[in-house]
């Protein structure tokens, strides 16, 4: 019976709890094992993600450095164009008011003229374009006011014709005078031709091809405008005393 | 009323007997055999197991467990034998629930052979264990004096193996033979009880003695 039992019994019974004890216990090893790869695993993820930490760190720290250089470097682009715009608006404005003062330049010289003109005929029954044609008529033909010869010499080395631009249109006789005095100041015949111009504000150009000579309204002109940037000038020196009118009911600026 | 098993006699020619010892104790070796075979057919080796082959396990390495326990180092060595009679004493004990069965526990010649085997085997895995000398100065020990009285040890106690066995489980029948003629309801349903109880314990102490006296043998002192 001890026998038949062994056989039957406990041997088969303890291969078989053998056996599972093994294999709970290859298990238990293979699990070990699986923690144990798990847990580098985990360790080599957590190096990974240090070092990415830092890297990206590093990173930010390039592009924040990266970001301020650029900050910096639009900034002043940015200064710089509105420096251009800035000084392209003061030319422009320069521009405008030079145009304006042109215009008024103008203007004033022609309301001048036409103010002289009025008063002229008004009081003394006078053209004042016939006037300024014997006022320039006397010029060409008096020395004095020849600039030491330059007028003569530019009239005599001229090769092409001369060119007597006016303000406004003459009337034949005048043409006339101008060309019979002319060649007379040259001593031979002259071709002259005449035309009208408004540029010249009121006045006459006598012009050949390297030399000219004007009298018009606008050195009288020139002169008056200087004196009066002088007096501005002056008044924005001694500007701080300088008070704004006020409405004096209510104090306001007005 | 029968005091013993080899009372109950089912077939006789001459000298030749066939009592209820003999053929209970077939009856349950063949049992005992049969059902080994039967569970250990189709035995399993992953976690999950039948009810029976947990049953089993739990038996066989409690009895291992037990064996090692008394100090042998092996205890797969001493497994078959001590856990054979553990079984073969336990289930004798057990099938008393069933009516009409006697245990053959209950017989002399029974506890007499089961007391023999042990004492046979005794010296068996102490030879086995120290060598045939080694084995023989043991019974020196601690004198030559002691020589006597070793060798009357092993028989005596040999003889209150089987004797104790014997008185426990005979009493026990008695006893619940006695109750029934007496308080035939209720009072024997306790007996019979208590009687598998003293039956288990029975099977305990008996594998338990066997194995403090093959461990007694079996025991290095060098060591």
């Amino acid at each position: 019976m001890v026998l038949l039992l062994k056989r039957f019994l406990y041997r088969p019974i303890l291969k078989v709890v053998h056996e599972r004890e093994e294999k709970i216990s290859q298990e238990l090893e293979k699990s070990e094992k699986v923690l144990n790869d798990a847990n580098n695993e985990l360790k080599h993820y957590q190096e990974k993600n240090a070092e990415f930490e830092q890297e990206k760190q590093g990173m930010l720290r390039e592009a924040e450095e990266e970001a301020r250089k650029k900050k910096e470097e639009l900034i002043k682009l940015a200064r710089e164009e509105v420096k251009i715009l800035s000084e392209r608006l003061k030319n422009s404005l320069a521009r405008e008011q030079r145009g304006l003062q042109v215009e008024l330049h103008k203007k004033m010289v022609r309301e001048i003229f036409l103010i002289c003109k009025k008063l002229l005929s008004e009081l003394a029954n006078v053209e004042l374009e016939a006037l300024m044609a014997e006022v320039f008529l006397e010029r060409i033909s008096n020395k004095e006011h020849q600039e030491d010869g330059a007028l003569f010499e530019g009239l005599k080395a001229s090769t092409g014709p001369i060119i007597l631009q006016s303000s406004f249109e003459l009337p034949e006789s005048l043409k006339e005078s101008f060309k019979e005095k002319l060649e007379v100041l040259i001593g031979h015949a002259v071709n002259l031709k005449f035309e009208t111009s408004t540029e010249d504000l009121s006045g006459f150009s006598l012009k050949t091809h390297n030399y000219q000579y004007s009298w018009n309204l606008k050195e009288y002109l020139e002169r008056w405008e200087e004196k009066v940037q002088d007096t501005l000038k002056t008044e924005n020196l001694g500007g701080a005393s300088h008070v704004e009118p006020k409405d004096q009911a209510n104090g306001k600026s007005i | 009323m029968r005091l013993s098993p080899d009372d109950w006699i089912f077939w006789e020619y001459g000298v030749f007997k066939l009592n209820a010892t003999i053929v209970f104790t077939w009856l349950i070796m063949f049992i005992i055999v049969l059902g080994s075979v039967l569970i250990t057919r189709n035995l399993k080796r992953g976690i999950k197991i039948s009810s029976w082959q947990c049953v089993l396990e739990i038996i066989i390495l409690q009895i291992q467990k037990q064996i090692k326990e008394i100090g042998m180092a092996k205890p797969e060595k001493y497994l078959d034998f001590l856990g054979t009679l553990f079984l073969f004493i336990a289930i004798s004990n057990l099938f008393t629930l069933i009516p009409g069965y006697e245990p053959p526990t209950g017989s002399l010649s029974t506890t007499a052979a089961l007391a023999l085997t042990v004492f046979v085997a005794v010296p068996v895995y102490g030879v086995a264990e120290l060598g045939f000398k080694k084995y023989l100065k043991s019974y020196q020990k601690p004198s030559w004096l002691m020589l006597p009285f070793n060798i009357i040890s092993e028989l005596t106690r040999t003889l209150s193996l089987a004797v104790r066995l014997f008185g426990n489980m005979m009493s026990g029948a008695m006893i619940v033979a006695i109750l029934i003629s007496i308080v035939p309801f209720f009072f024997p349903v306790i007996m019979e009880v208590l009687g598998l109880l003293t039956g288990m314990v029975q099977a305990y102490i008996f594998s338990i003695l066997a194995s403090v006296y093959i461990a007694a043998a079996t025991r290095r002192d060098d060591i």
